[in-house]
């Protein structure tokens, strides 16, 4: 087997690069539409009322369309993620703008849309939870702290402290394709999906719970994704329900294309955040202890916040050395549409928050950010508040000096601040530099890995002699199509156009995961490269065995005693 | 009504709505579906195409204006020689990931460099300018576009139709 490092570190073109420029890459609404329909939502104009009633006007709505309400949904009514609150249809009672309430269809798009008009829905308006203040008023969606040390006591030797507060607001993920989905039910009662999501097992979990179907009965298969970002996470599975409930309705493959209003106002969306920070200081500007409130605005369902507000407490302090944390983190429920994954997955917030408040702390010392960054970066030895201790390497001080010789940052801090303080007070806008680290966990956090598991498979191909390697991992533009084949021909001796991906179908792979978190290269790749070497592996000590000779695989050629014997 | 028009060099005739969108045309009509809807608002660019050789955006585009017109999608630029080399080396140089902006980019930046004989970077931001692209921060895309400027055989649409280049690869 190989033991140069010959593909790692080079950039070969992506495999999919060509197909895409041309166009002929396909997402799912480029996919032949004949015999499909097409969907429609009926959502809700109010961010909190009753229901009083759901009217679908047959004889206004074009011959043939179909509508689907609550009161059509045989089984669970609800949207499995790590709970099944969030309602695939509002039943009675709506919590935020843009919830679903009715579906409609029709055999084209146009169609589809003139009997979303014939849905009446009358409603009771009730008061509505909007603001951080109310929020707090009623019970959070979900709450996690982390204690670490004995901050109290910290706080009360202290010669400092320094409050903050910090707030960051929605951020939508605008990937180029909408979200797009389509369901079909097959005449055995197997429900297939296929559309643009990241996680085909997640989508499939969904339905198992909300059609209460056996697992052969559902086959899901993840299409090309014109980016995700996070926002095709959690939401596929409810458009892949809507799809589903409309195809058992109207008995025909049923695909439902988000315009880009819906999609901005119906979908999930980075939480709004509040950080409220306290530290504790030495004189010299170590930091003895913090206190941090972290508080998320989780909108009308839990859906994924408590994962994302793990996330965040978990980076909450930054990749600094803190004596003693406490730190509190809470999603708060408020009217609005459920928000969810988005790249950083909640990190973003609490680091710009403690970002933020180091600059706060550096003036309120009269120290420049640089040097209070340098005194409280973490070091080798040194202690996350988890109680992680970065026993490894740990490149946060590298990166920080190399960034601030690179900027040359000191000096032009000094200028502007120099700047700044001479200017005349007159209101107008004066420039500023500043500098920030941040860290970022890889992969699921805590034992996630390690519960998941995450098998990944490998067969050859007989009619071409590749490789193929079988995981859920999706393409959305990050280049699980090209970085997988190379880390499985990097460690088994195969060049990477012997290796090829199996489409993310459920009913071909296994359940490698979900695509998210930064895992894939890291997780499914080292799956998929420990695989390919063991088959690889496998096959060539069958061929020792059968004559005694000694196999061997060398950039993709097979080599008996030493001789070119083959390409593999 | 009736409209009649070239579509990648090709004479094509359509019955249809006046307001009948040209991305749906090209899409559902002609199955050609390289021609991607990103905002159906004129904001993002990727269902940009080509119009009597200026970009337009076909999401905006009825129907009731193309008669008599000459349009080019990115099928049509994958088609000549010069284009399909030119969008290999696009992907190559990092000028796409999840691909829904691309064929909007291209069909911009190859009209942009089958205009322009000296390349720079500004004109390429410029030429671009109406092209969102969500995963790549640009920069490869302009590198790329860059590089191509650079050589003797660079992508060169003939933003006339009659050009003899376009429309006998075409056929082939
Ligand atoms: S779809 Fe036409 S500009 Fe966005
Ligand atoms: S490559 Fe994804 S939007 Fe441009």
């Amino acid at each position: 087997m190989s033991e140069r490092i010959s593909l790692l570190g080079t950039s070969p073109p992506r495999l999919d690069g060509h197909d895409k420029a041309a166009g002929r890459a396909l997402y799912l609404d480029d996919l032949d539409d004949t015999g499909v329909w097409y969907g429609a939502t009926v959502r809700s104009p109010h961010a909190h009322a009753l229901v009083r009633g759901v009217y679908f006007d047959a004889q206004s709505a074009p011959p043939g369309t179909e509508c689907v309400t609550a009161a059509d949904i045989e089984r669970n009514n609800g949207l499995q993620t790590l709970d099944d609150i969030w309602p695939l249809l509002a039943d009675r009672e709506v919590n935020h703008v843009g919830e679903a309430v009715a579906l409609v269809v029709g055999p084209d798009p146009q169609t589809a849309r003139r009997a979303a008009a014939a849905v009446q829905i009358d409603y009771e308006p009730l008061e509505a939870i909007l603001t951080w203040d109310q929020a707090e008023e009623v019970e959070p969606l979900c709450t996690l702290s982390l204690d670490q040390g004995d901050a109290e006591a910290d706080f009360a030797s202290a010669p400092l402290l320094v409050e903050g507060e910090y707030f960051t607001g929605y951020q939508e993920h605008i990937y180029i394709e909408c979200q797009a989905m389509q369901a079909h039910w097959e005449a055995d009662g197997t429900l297939r999906i296929q559309g643009s999501m990241q996680c085909p097992y997640y989508v499939k979990k969904a339905m198992l719970h909300a059609f209460a179907l056996p697992d052969e009965k559902v086959r899901v298969r993840a299409c090309l994704l014109g980016g995700g970002f996070g926002g095709k996470e959690d939401y596929p599975s409810m458009i892949a329900a809507h799809c589903a409930l409309l195809a058992r309705k109207c008995g025909h493959p049923v695909r439902m294309v988000y315009d880009r209003h819906e999609d901005i106002i119906a979908t999930t969306k980075r939480h709004p955040s509040r950080t409220r920070i306290r530290t504790a200081l030495s004189g010299e500007g170590e930091i003895l202890a913090a206190a941090v409130d972290f508080d998320l605005d989780g909108g009308a369902y839990q859906g994924l916040s408590p994962v994302v507000l793990s996330r965040g407490i978990l980076h909450c302090t930054g990749p600094y050395r803190v004596g003693s944390v406490r730190i509190r983190g809470r999603v708060l429920r408020t009217n609005t549409p459920p928000n969810g994954a988005f790249r950083g997955f909640g990190a973003p917030q609490a680091e710009f928050a403690w970002e933020r408040h180091l600059d706060r702390i550096s003036r309120h010392l009269g120290m420049d950010p640089l040097t209070l960054r340098r005194k409280n970066v973490l070091r080798p030895g040194d202690r996350l508040p988890t109680g992680q201790v970065m026993d490894e390497s740990c490149s946060a001080e590298t990166v920080l000096e190399r960034v601030a010789e690179s900027t040359d940052f000191l000096r032009r801090w000094r200028a502007c601040a120099k700047d700044r303080s001479s200017a005349p007070d007159d209101g107008k806008p004066r420039r500023g530099v500043g500098i920030s680290l941040s860290f970022h966990g890889a992969g699921f956090t805590g034992l996630g890995e390690e519960r998941m598991r995450s098998p990944v498979g490998a067969r050859l191909r007989h009619e071409d002699g590749r490789l193929e390697l079988l995981c859920a991992a999706t393409e959305m533009g990050q280049g699980a199509v090209s970085t997988l084949p190379l880390l499985a021909a990097e460690s088994s001796g195969l060049r990477a156009d012997q290796v090829s991906m199996a489409e993310p179908d459920t009913a071909k792979v296994p359940d490698s995961g979900p695509t998210v978190a930064s895992r894939t290269s890291m997780i499914v790749g080292g799956g998929a490269a420990r695989v390919a070497a063991e088959l690889c592996g496998r096959v060539l000590e069958w061929k020792a065995g059968s004559d005694g000779a000694e196999w061997s695989l060398l950039e993709g050629n097979v080599f008996r005693n030493g001789q070119l014997v083959s390409p593999f | 009504m009736r409209v009649a028009f070239t579509l990648n060099g090709r004479p094509v005739e359509v019955e249809g709505q006046g307001d009948e969108r040209l991305l749906d045309l090209l899409r559902r009509h002609f199955r050609l579906t390289g021609t991607k809807e990103g905002c159906g608002e004129g904001e993002c660019g990727a269902c940009t195409v080509l119009m009597d050789g200026a970009a337009v955006l076909s999401c905006l585009t009825p129907l009731v204006q193309l008669d008599g017109r000459e349009l080019f999608t990115v099928e049509g630029l994958e088609a000549t020689t010069r284009g399909s080399q030119f969008l290999e080396r696009f992907a190559a140089g990092g000028g796409t990931q999840c691909g829904a902006c691309t064929p909007g980019i291209v069909l911009s930046a190859a009209r942009y460099l089958s205009e322009t004989p000296v390349v720079d970077r500004n004109g390429i931001r410029r030429a671009l300018a109406g092209n969102i692209c969500r995963c790549t921060g640009y920069e490869a895309i302009v590198k790329a576009i860059e590089a191509e400027g650079g050589r003797k055989d660079r992508v060169q649409l003939a933003l006339h139709p009659s050009d003899p280049e376009l429309t006998e690869e075409r056929e082939s």
